[in-house]
C-alpha cells in the first residue's frame, strides 16, 4: 500500500484505504449500474479504484466498461479426502458437519462433494488427522487494469454451492493477502464492492469487513421491505449503512419513513428515466448520461470522501 | 439378520412407503424371529441430505438388508459404501415384503432412482 501521508489523512481507523460495499435486499435494483457509476466517478476525481464484482453467480460489471482482455486465476476450496488407512471410523467429521456432506457408512466414511461448504472443520475434529485437502475448483477470479481503474470479478463454477468462499478468495486478492496465484492487486485508493442481491450467505460475505455499505433500493413496498431485511442484515456485522434510491419519484416517501425509522441517511437520489433504461441496454452505467445523474455520483465521491477526511 | 423396510405405519400389515428419503417410519424386522420393532428417522424437516441421514441411522442400527421402494442417489452411496444390498418392491404390506425376499423374488437396487429424493 502507498504510504503518502496525503493519502493516510483520508482512510479509516483500520489502516486501508476505504473499503465500500454496495448491496441491495433484491436483485434489479440497478445496483451494478450504481457501483459502475460510482467507481468511474471516483476515476475522475482523480482516485486509483478497485471494482470487485462479488456477484459470483451472474457478475455483470464488466458488460458496463470497455476492458478488453483479462487474466484469469482458478480458485480451488477445500473439499475434505478422507485416508481408510487411518480413518478409525469414530464419525467426529460426520457429527461435525452441519451440511451433512460426510456420511457414515459402516467403519468408512464418504464425502458428497457438492454438499461441502468448505469449512475445513472437519478436518480440524478429526482426532487422528486422516482429513487432507483435495481442494476442488469453485469458480475463477479475472481482472482487468485500465489505467487507475481495476476491475476484478469472481464467476462460480456452474453447479457449485461455495458462494462465499469464491467472495472469500475475491476479498482476500482485493486487500492483498492472497498468498496463492491469483494475484496482487494494485495500489488503490478507494476499493468498491459489489455484492450479489438478497440476504443470504453469499451477500453477507460480500459486505463483511467494509467499512460502509451504500444500499440500493427503489420507492416501492417490496423496496422497502427488502431493504428493511439488507438493514438488519447489515446491523448483524455493525456496518455503517447509507442508501440511494434509485428510480426515485414522488413516492420516495415509503423509503424515507423506513430511513428515519432506523436512524439512516439517504444520500443520493437518482431519477426515474427511459433514459437510464436505454442506457442499461446499450451497456452504459447510469453515471455516463450526464446530469443529474452524473453530479448525483461526483458529489456521492465527495461525500464518501468526507467520511475518511 | 437384522432388516430395514420404509413403512408408512408402525406393523407388519401397514404398506411399505416407496420414498426411503421420505420415510417418515421404519420396521426393523429380525428375518430370524419376525420380531420387528420401529425406527422414526425424525428427519423430515431436512431439505438436503435427508436420504443420507436415514441411510446412516438404519446402518447405525444394524441393518444387514433394505427394502424399499426406490432411494436417491446420495442414500444410494451410503448403502454401497457399507455394501447393505438394497431391495425393491413396488407396492404391498411389510409382511408381503418380507415373504417375497424370502423366496429371494425382490430385485436388487443397482443404481439410485429418484434423483430428487436423495
Ligand atoms: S469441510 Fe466443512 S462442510 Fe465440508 S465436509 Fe468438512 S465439515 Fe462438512
Ligand atoms: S473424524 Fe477422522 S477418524 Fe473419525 S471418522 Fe472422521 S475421518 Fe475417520
Amino acid at each position: 500500500m502507498n504510504p503518502a501521508p496525503a493519502h493516510q489523512a483520508a482512510r479509516p481507523a483500520t489502516g486501508h484505504p476505504p473499503w465500500i460495499a454496495i448491496a441491495s435486499g433484491k436483485g434489479g435494483t440497478g445496483k451494478t449500474s450504481v457501483a459502475v457509476s460510482l467507481a468511474l466517478a471516483a476515476v475522475q476525481a482523480g482516485k486509483r479504484v478497485q471494482l470487485i464484482d462479488a456477484d459470483v453467480e451472474g457478475p455483470n460489471a464488466h458488460h458496463f466498461l470497455d476492458l478488453g482482455a483479462s487474466a484469469e486465476t482458478t480458485i480451488r476450496s477445500m473439499l475434505p479426502v478422507i485416508a481408510p488407512e487411518t480413518c478409525t471410523g469414530c464419525g467426529a467429521c460426520v457429527e461435525f458437519c452441519t451440511f451433512h456432506a460426510l456420511a457414515a457408512a459402516g467403519n468408512k466414511v464418504i464425502v458428497f462433494p457438492d454438499l461441502c461448504h468448505a469449512c475445513e472443520g472437519c478436518r480440524e475434529v478429526c482426532p487422528v488427522g486422516a482429513i487432507t485437502d483435495g481442494a476442488q475448483e469453485i469458480g475463477v477470479i479475472r481482472h482487468w487494469q485500465r489505467g487507475p481503474l481495476s476491475v476484478c470479478q469472481g464467476a462460480l463454477q456452474i453447479g457449485q454451492v461455495l458462494s462465499p468462499a469464491l467472495i472469500r478468495a475475491l476479498h482476500r486478492r482485493g486487500r492483498g493477502e492472497a498468498e496463492d496465484s491469483a494475484g496482487r492487486p494494485p495500489d488503490v485508493d478507494l476499493t468498491i464492492v459489489d455484492a450479489p442481491p438478497g440476504t443470504a450467505c453469499a451477500m453477507m460475505a460480500a459486505i463483511r469487513g467494509a467499512d460502509h455499505l451504500l444500499l440500493v433500493t427503489e420507492p416501492t413496498p417490496f423496496g422497502r421491505h427488502d431493504l428493511d431485511l439488507a438493514m438488519q442484515a447489515a446491523a448483524t456485522l455493525r456496518l455503517p449503512v447509507e442508501v440511494i434510491i434509485n428510480r426515485s419519484n414522488d413516492h420516495d416517501r415509503v423509503i424515507e419513513d423506513l430511513c428515519r425509522a432506523r436512524a439512516v441517511p439517504i444520500v443520493a437520489r437518482l431519477p426515474e428515466s427511459r433514459q437510464v433504461a436505454e442506457a442499461y441496454a446499450e451497456g452504459r452505467p447510469m453515471g455516463s448520461l450526464g446530469p443529474p445523474w452524473a453530479t448525483t455520483f461526483t458529489n456521492l465521491v465527495t461525500h464518501l470522501e468526507g467520511l475518511w477526511a | 439378520m437384522l432388516i430395514g423396510i420404509s413403512i408408512r405405519g408402525d406393523h407388519l400389515d401397514a404398506p411399505v412407503d416407496l420414498r426411503l428419503g421420505r420415510a417418515q417410519m421404519f420396521l426393523l424386522v429380525d428375518s430370524d424371529t419376525e420380531q420387528f420393532k420401529t425406527l422414526d428417522p425424525g428427519a423430515g424437516q431436512i431439505q438436503h441430505g435427508a436420504g443420507i441421514q436415514t441411510a446412516q441411522m438404519l446402518l447405525k442400527a444394524g441393518v444387514k438388508a433394505v427394502i424399499s421402494g426406490d432411494c436417491g442417489p446420495k442414500a444410494f452411496q451410503v448403502f454401497q459404501a457399507a455394501q447393505v444390498p438394497l431391495y425393491s418392491v413396488t407396492g404391498g404390506t411389510a409382511r408381503e415384503a418380507l415373504a417375497a425376499w424370502r423366496r429371494q423374488e425382490l430385485p436388487v437396487i443397482g443404481q439410485p432412482g429418484g434423483m430428487g429424493h436423495a
